[in-house]
């Protein structure tokens, strides 16, 4: 059977059992629901998924990249546990893809994109994901969207601390901890985290002469980081903020597995410090918020043959961006809402080759303003209007517009329609547009046009909740930038403006709540399709043209399936990642590199006991169990079966 | 729920069975009369492919090596090499050199633990040697046992390219770099260094024994000063440049090879160039324009003194190579693996 199809029939199979369960036992009432009345109304019209509180809880020791990859119907690229990992929403790059912790933009101003492995999920509180154009709504370059970290406090409690310690296969050990103190009105975060592994797990070397099992060599790491929040409300509604964030990791970074030669010594050094002091007032009518903020990045790459007596790359990027936002928001009346915001960042980079004293150093001041309007006519109705106006370097993008509506058709039936457009374009990287060698100043932004209709409909069927989101969408981005070979046959690559693509596709995602005696089962999936194609050929040989572009899945998908019966409770999860083409004519036969579909299943066992204020977690995690021979990356190795146990203990006050 | 268990147990099973393994294909190469080709495929996705066109029968085959010994030939194949009836597969960024029957492909095996290997020059029967782009020597191996036996000290530079003319193994130090460095074959040893125009790689021998230097100059948006690509004649008796044509600023030449009777030299910009060795300027025109063709690589046939030349398309599908006549006229096209690197005649 087709992994897809078979895929597809478990999710078919499953809402329907349940559903059929419901309506043999249940009758069902049919009242008048306000779907739309619930929601914010600067979200309304916006295409925008939250992993719920399970996600959040069972990937607390996960990275970024973990949590979105199983819980979101984004494609995340990894190279492995640890190793870099970036996030592909609808088809896009890497680039188009922009991170930000409390409205502040973390993607390197260097490199375009920001590794979602550098960022633990336990650094946050709530996270959220806007798709397509909705982006736009808090910054621009999001061609394909936007992922949102945020720290809130949590005023409800006076003390608590958690402490979290995890082992797991291949060395792997991470500990975290957490300390929340304060009075009314003052409160003080501290979390820390600090992870390493040794990161050598076997596998079945096929790209070798003989084929033999082998262990991955020099992929060890270690993480560590802390994350300091200081919150203080002067009265009701006025807050003021201060965050800073510091973390460092240390990666060595192994070979591919064809890879016989003298042993390498190489490996990458991230340190990243951030800082942001933010003031939020609400008040009736109209709210007000200020940040000021530095987010300051140090990379290091070297690679060495020590056999050879040759140190081949040696470099060194320092980037400091500082960013400013303000925005405030108004109820003009009982129908028309306001939101005018105004951006300024100044970003510094220097990059050295520290071997041959080349690089290059270079400032961007950018520019954002935003003017929006949302209307909300009835409960049943809401739309908004929104312009940007940028500049950046020396070019203005004056006229950045989007649109979006939701409506609730029928008062009585929950389903409720959403939909957007919007224009939205990609400025050069500083890499793109200086790197040495290789960077081209006369390189165009990435401009597009992106679009997305959805249905969504919430369910309430006696003692269950069904919930059903489906999406689609399409873009298309001209001026696509490309790093491929010199076209003089240099030994370096080199950006251009190379393709036109054009990206549509479907996103489907649902979630179910069902209580049997003291029983709970949850049950989540999210499933996109994505055909991603470039529309450019190059020449009448050029057999891209309408093609796949390499390394996006057409599918992808996973579902959730969580049972809790008193203390216990047991999580499966399953994550299908179809096939990617590796060549931009899909080419494949027998001895082509396509890389194939994998299934990989994952089950959690945990137990939690309280203590009057103590609380202990336990929990007992089998990876890959069906021990998938799989490559998310060519000719780099997957972990087959692997463990995870971690303690979990919290005190409360 | 017990039956959507069952359902759900039986779908996973089926998801997680393996797939069939690649049954192995054997091969009977007319190696008189053909041309190997290496692809490169694409830096760190481990895609390099070989393929054989026979001439003859006008058809290519490809994916030789993986159809064969059902295996990757790894990352980035740079050149190949043949040694009596073994083929001599040089893949760079998987630091090793895959040695295999040149008529069937099989393997017959590795010379491993090299860093960045670049070409192979067979001296003797006996010895070998390899370049290599990101050490500070030349590597010496025995053709007969694939061991390595020495090794020859560089200094600061690299090696690229290696002709020789008597004793002399003539090497380009190429990245970076703008020395030819010469190695007496006798005892193994760097005797002399000539300075020429930045960044030489290619090198070629015409009918005169002189040798050719193709440089790169600086790349566009590189330096500061901008150095012209330039082709050098060295006179290999007395070690001296005896003439230096520098080509335009901007422009980006490639690929230097000579023809079969050795008085004609071809190279890459803007399409297929080719020069009398006794010209004395550069050619005012384009011999095979490329048009909106990416030409990657050229090679002549010795024997037919055919010219073929690789397009890579967009750098990331298989290839065309175009096989023309002496006289320019296209006399075919066929398929290979992603950015044809090397081609191998008898």
């Amino acid at each position: 059977m087709n992994p897809l199809k078979s895929f597809l029939l478990v999710l078919f199979l499953l809402s329907f059992h349940l559903m059929q369960a419901q309506n043999l036992s249940d009758t069902v009432h049919i009242e008048e629901v306000q779907v739309l009345a619930k929601k914010k109304i600067e979200e309304a019209g916006l295409k925008i998924t939250r992993p719920d509180s399970l996600a959040m809880a069972s990937s607390v020791t996960a990275d970024l990249s973990e949590l979105i990859s199983g819980f979101s119907p984004v494609f995340i690229k990894s190279y492995g546990q640890g190793s870099s990992a970036t996030a592909s929403f609808r088809g896009t790059a890497a680039t188009h893809t922009q991170i930000l912790w409390n409205g502040m933009n973390l993607n390197s101003p260097m490199r375009g994109l920001a590794d979602l492995s550098l960022l633990p999920v336990f650094f946050t509180d709530n996270l959220y994901l806007l798709h397509g154009g909705s982006s736009l709504s808090e910054g621009s370059g999001g061609l394909g969207g936007s992922i949102h970290l945020e720290n809130n406090p949590d005023w409800s409690t006076r003390f608590s601390v958690s402490g979290l310690a995890e082992l797991a296969s291949f060395q792997t050990r991470k500990t975290f901890f957490k300390l929340m103190a304060g009075t009314e009105n003052f409160k003080s975060n501290t979390r820390l985290f600090y992870e390493a592994s040794e990161n050598d797990f076997s596998f079945f070397n096929s790209g070798v002469i003989p084929h033999r099992k082998d262990t991955l060599e020099n992929a060890d790491f270690r993480k560590t980081g802390v994350l300091q929040e200081f919150y203080l409300r002067s009265n009701e509604n006025e807050i003021f903020s201060l965050r800073f964030w510091y973390q460092e990791s240390h990666r060595n970074l192994p070979q591919l597995m064809s890879y016989e030669g003298s042993t390498r010594d190489e490996f990458q050094n991230d340190q990243q410090l951030r800082a942001q002091l933010e003031w939020k007032k609400y008040s009736d009518g109209w709210n007000t918020r200020i940040f000021s903020g530095v987010s300051s990045n140090r990379l290091e790459y070297f690679r060495a043959t020590p056999q050879f007596n040759f140190v081949n790359e040696n470099s060194e990027s320092r980037e400091t961006s500082f960013l400013n936002h303000f925005r405030f928001f108004k109820r003009m009346n009982e129908v028309v809402f306001a939101t005018l915001s105004f951006d300024a960042n100044l970003h510094r980079v220097k990059t050295s080759n520290l071997l041959d004293e080349s690089g290059y150093l270079k400032n961007r001041f950018e520019t954002s303003l935003l003017m929006k309007a949302n209307f909300k006519s009835s409960d049943s109705f809401a739309a908004f209007l929104l312009l940007r106006s940028e500049s950046f370097d020396k070019s203005i993008v004056p006229f950045i517009p989007a649109a979006g509506l939701e409506w609730q058709p029928f008062a009585r039936f929950p389903v409720v329609l959403l939909s957007n457009i919007a224009r939205n374009y990609h400025k050069p990287t500083l890499n793109d547009l200086y790197w040495i060698p290789g960077g081209n100043p006369d390189l165009q932004p990435e401009d597009g046009f992106t679009g997305d209709v959805s249905l969504s409909g919430d369910f309430q069927l006696g003692k269950m909740t069904f919930k059903n989101e489906v999406t689609g969408f399409a873009s298309k981005i001209e001026n696509w930038i490309s790093w491929q070979p010199a076209s003089s046959g240099a030994w370096y690559w080199e950006a251009q403006n190379v393709k036109n693509v054009f990206s549509r596709g479907i996103e489907y995602s649902f979630s179910a709540e069902y209580d049997w005696k003291s029983f709970r089962f949850r049950t989540s999936g999210n499933y996109s399709f994505t055909r991603t194609s470039n529309l450019d050929a190059v020449s009448s040989v050029d057999q891209s043209r309408g093609k796949q572009l390499i390394y996006i899945p057409k599918h992808k998908g996973n579902f959730h399936f969580n049972t809790s019966w008193k203390k216990f409770a047991i999580n499966y999860s399953l994550n299908y990642v179809g096939k990617r083409f590796t060549k931009s004519s899909n080419q494949e036969s027998e001895f082509e590199r396509v890389l194939n579909p994998y299934w990989l299943n994952k089950i959690a066992i945990g137990r939690k006991s309280d203590f009057g204020n103590y609380a202990v977690n336990l929990k007992f995690t089998v990876e890959n169990l069906l021990d998938e021979n799989y490559q998310s990356i060519l000719w780099r190795p997957m972990p087959g079966r692997f463990y995870r146990f971690s303690v979990a203990i919290n005190y409360k006050n | 729920m017990k039956k959507l268990f069952k359902i759900t147990f039986l779908v996973l099973l089926i998801a997680g069975c393996s797939e069939e393994p690649v049954e192995t294909v054997f091969f009977d190469l007319d190696t008189n009369n053909g041309v190997f080709i290496a692809s490169e495929g694409n830096f760190m996705y481990g895609n390099a492919a070989l393929s054989f066109y026979n001439t003859q029968k006008k058809t290519v085959t490809n994916q030789l090596f993986y159809a064969r010994n059902n295996a990757p030939l790894g990352d980035v194949v740079q050149s190949l090499a043949q040694f009596g009836d073994s083929l001599f597969i040089v893949v760079n960024n998987s630091g090793k050199i895959y040695v295999a029957d040149s008529e069937t492909v099989e393997y017959k095996g590795t010379i491993t633990g090299l860093t960045s290997p670049r070409h192979i020059h067979f001296v003797s029967e006996e010895k070998a040697y390899i370049s290599d782009l990101y050490a500070s020597s030349i590597t010496i191996f025995n053709p007969a046992t694939l061991d390595v036996t020495g090794k020859i000290e560089i200094g600061n530079h690299h090696s690229e390219q290696m002709v020789q003319v008597g004793k002399y193994v003539f090497v380009s130090s190429w990245a970076n770099d703008e020395y030819i460095l010469i190695i007496d074959t006798e005892n193994d040893e760097l005797t002399q260094k000539i300075k020429v125009p930045f960044q030489p790689k290619d090198l070629a021998v015409d009918k005169n024994e002189k040798v050719w230097v193709l440089s790169e100059g600086t790349y566009e948006n590189t330096s500061e000063k901008e150095l012209l690509p330039a082709l050098t004649r060295i006179d290999p008796e007395t070690f001296t440049v005896e003439q230096i044509y520098r080509f335009p600023a901007q422009s980006q030449p490639a690929s230097l090879e000579m023809n079969a009777s050795k008085d004609t030299l071809y190279y890459i910009l803007s399409g297929i160039n080719k020069m009398a060795v006794d010209q004395r300027y550069l050619p005012d025109s384009v011999f095979i324009p490329a048009g909106s063709r990416l030409f990657y690589n050229l090679a002549v046939d010795p024997s037919a003194n055919e010219i073929y030349v690789a397009d890579a398309i967009d750098y990331a599908q298989d290839a065309i190579i175009y096989r023309y006549s002496q006289s320019g006229e296209l006399k075919d096209s066929f398929k290979v693996g992603i950015n044809p690197s090397y081609f191998l005649f008898k």
